[in-house]
């Protein structure tokens, strides 16, 4: 087995509302190991963005985190100094967010934001040519005319060059785990490909560990080796693409690949009879009961504990 | 950037012409005689006449709007009837004394304002945090006067740190008259020991008009900064491993204090009406007090020059916040309107 590059155990994460502190991610368990390509999905509003984010720490703060692990190349990321955090950031962990357009910050020049993120790298030397590198950056995602993107202000781009930005921005220095948080939801479809596939191009040269987040199988399957299947903040099926595909086995699962019409985005959930719950008062056992067409008693007694059904294919579900 | 500098110009010439014939209109339908007023009542009616007539003050209003207007632009406001001289001599003595004790409030609360939102908004629910909003409900909810006449009596009657009242020290002479400004005139004639009594001497009245609109601006630089750091910009800075101080007062803060600014802007235009009470207080020797006596005693071209002139500072500052903030925020630069 290669090397562990990322191990969350057991993570509890919530937020601080008006109604009190909410329980939204519920002992997630996930691992990634070097160059292995992770696929999450799940379901708007099931936690996905809040994992991700605990991973370098850039959650709100109105976020808690209550308990749990998130081990980095063996450091555990929730009890790091300033300093090593600092260092997590810049060298290890990379983010293309899930909002372009509010990921860049609309007062900034695209090179003013460019170049703090070149200049606090610390990956280039104090000589560094911080356009010629941004632009060299902006070729490697393709952007057309990264002259003129370099000197505009975020809103005089389309939806899709501020993601490619974006995507750059994650490049600036070499990365071990990169995070792809819905690239694509809030593009046009018809750029959502190429962008996609401009990711998929990046994963294949660079050869780095990545986690792909989406709402959508259909999104992921084609460059993921393995796939997670979130729902209210807690890991309920994990299996290799193909075999996921195939062969589903929580009904939660079932549910989100029948709903899922085309290859890339809109209405999953109609599949699913309900929506996820309220995590001020979160459900009982199984997160899923309430929606779960085979529920049981026990399925609200007890949470079910992840088990394997065949080789790397596991599932938490009492049917199973 | 020019041209939405430029369409604001023409728009507070407009809001200025319309606020000079409304202001006209009314000051003379209001109830009580001018000339009345302004003569013993033992003056028989026909010299009351004579009076009226070498005023135009017979004549219709409109006839009256444009006599007063071809006066204005040879700059001559009219005459006053309660100070018996001309009202561009009164403006000329009283206004520049507001305006340098509005500049020194205007700093005082700008400097202060940052501060305390920017202290505020970095310890969100800690001490500082919790300080701040006791100053501000303070702040907030008592007026101006009251704070220079607690100044006063703490600070000059008895402490003894600052003067109780009047805007240079006896034997202290006023420089010869350049702009007017004493501030300014005593610059350009290297009396710096002239600058130092005059700032000690303000000192009180300004940061008692100061502080009100200052917590309030805190306030808002304070919500400002809490509503930006839940932006996803925000975190994804965090994300790229910028610093702290990086993200906080360059990425964080810019966007924070655009409504701020906006409002900041309105407490100063408001300074002049404020600053009444403070300047009698303190007999500060300003416009406030002077206007104010004039409009009790219905002397129209005072009025008419008052409101004027509160109106440009309003169009003034007006134009200075939107030219900000389109500094500030791009989208606004560029939308062009
Ligand atoms: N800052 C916050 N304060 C309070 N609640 C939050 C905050 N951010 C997210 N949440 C809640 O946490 C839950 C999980 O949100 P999260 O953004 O992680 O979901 P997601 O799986 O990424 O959804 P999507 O697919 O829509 O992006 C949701 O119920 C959301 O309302
Ligand atoms: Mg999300």
């Amino acid at each position: 087995m290669t090397k562990k590059v990322l191990e969350i155990k057991d993570l509890n994460v919530g937020y601080e509302t008006y109604r009190g502190v909410t329980d939204v991610i519920y002992d997630l368990n996930m691992e990634v190991h070097k160059k292995e390509k992770i696929g999450i999905i799940g379901e708007s509003g099931c936690g996905k963005t809040t994992t991700m984010k605990t991973i370098n720490r850039i959650l709100p703060n109105n976020a808690v985190i209550k308990d749990g692990e998130v081990n980095f190349n063996g450091n555990d990321v929730l009890k790091m100094k300033k300093k090593e955090l600092m260092k997590l950031r810049r060298k290890n962990v990379s983010m293309i967010p899930q909002d372009p357009t509010a990921s860049l910050n609309p007062l900034f020049k695209v090179k003013t934001q460019m170049k703090d993120i070149l200049k606090y790298s610390k990956e280039h030397g104090e000589d560094i040519d911080y356009k010629e590198k941004s632009i060299e950056l902006f070729e490697s995602v393709a952007l057309a005319d990264p002259e003129r993107v370099y000197e505009s202000y975020p809103f005089q781009l389309s939806g899709g060059m501020r993601q490619r930005v974006c995507i750059a921005m994650s490049l600036a220095t070499p990365k071990d785990l990169m995070i792809a948080d819905e690239p694509t939801s809030n593009l046009d479809v018809t750029i959502q490909n190429q962008v996609l596939d401009l990711i998929g191009k990046i994963l294949e040269e660079r050869d780095l560990s990545a986690i792909l987040v989406s709402q959508a199988l259909g999104t992921v399957k084609k460059f993921v080796d393995k796939i997670y299947v979130i729902y209210a903040g807690t890991v309920i099926e994990i299996a290799e693409t193909k075999q996921l595909f195939d062969n589903p086995i929580h009904p939660y699962t079932v549910g989100l690949l029948e709903a899922t019409p085309k290859l890339t985005g809109g209405g999953f959930s109609a599949g699913i009879a309900g929506q996820t719950p309220d995590y001020i008062d979160p459900p009982s056992g199984c997160r899923f009961q309430p929606r779960c067409p085979h529920y049981s008693n026990e399925c609200e007694n007890e949470k079910p504990k992840m088990i394997k059904v065949e080789k790397d294919h596991y599932v938490a579900c009492w049917r199973s | 950037m020019k041209k939405y500098i430029g369409k604001r110009l023409f728009w507070a010439l407009v809001a200025l012409i319309g606020l000079s014939i409304f202001i006209f209109y009314f000051g003379r339908i209001i109830p009580g005689d001018p000339i009345r007023m302004m003569v013993s009542p033992q003056t028989p009616d026909h010299v009351v006449e004579e009076l009226r007539e070498s005023l135009a003050l017979d004549q219709p209003v409109y006839t009256q709007y444009f006599y007063w207007m071809r006066n204005v632009f040879q700059g001559d406001l009219g005459f006053s009837v309660y100070s018996r001289r001309s009202v561009t001599a009164d403006v000329q003595q009283y206004l520049p004394r507001s305006l340098e004790l509005i500049a020194y409030a205007a700093s005082v609360q700008i400097v202060g304002s940052f501060l305390l939102g920017i202290f505020a908004g970095s310890n969100i629910d800690k001490w500082q945090d919790h300080i701040t909003r006791l100053f501000s409900y303070i702040g907030v909810s008592v007026p101006a006067f009251v704070f220079a006449i607690i100044f006063q009596l703490v600070f000059s009657q008895n402490l003894g740190w600052f003067p109780t009242s009047g805007s240079l020290s006896e034997g202290v002479a006023t420089p010869s008259r350049v702009t007017g400004f004493i501030g300014l005139d005593a610059l350009f004639s290297g009396e710096f020991f002239t600058i130092g009594n005059y700032i000690w001497h303000a000192t009180l009245p300004a940061v008692a008009l100061a502080i009100p609109g200052m917590e309030q601006v805190a306030r808002m630089i304070r919500s400002g900064m809490i509503t930006i750091n839940q932006k996803d910009y925000i975190s994804m800075a965090r994300g790229y491993g910028l610093p702290e101080r990086t993200v906080r007062f360059k990425y964080l803060l810019r966007p924070s204090i655009i409504p701020g600014v906006t409002v900041l802007g309105m407490q100063i235009a408001m300074m002049l009406g404020n600053a009444f009470l403070v300047e009698l207080i303190f007999r500060w020797p300003g416009f406030s007090r002077f206007a104010i006596n004039a409009m009790l005693r219905s002397d129209l071209n005072t009025i008419v020059a008052t409101v004027m002139i509160v109106g440009i500072m309003f169009a003034i500052i007006n134009i200075v916040v939107d030219t900000l903030v389109a500094y500030i925020d791009p989208r606004i630069r560029y939308s062009g309107s």
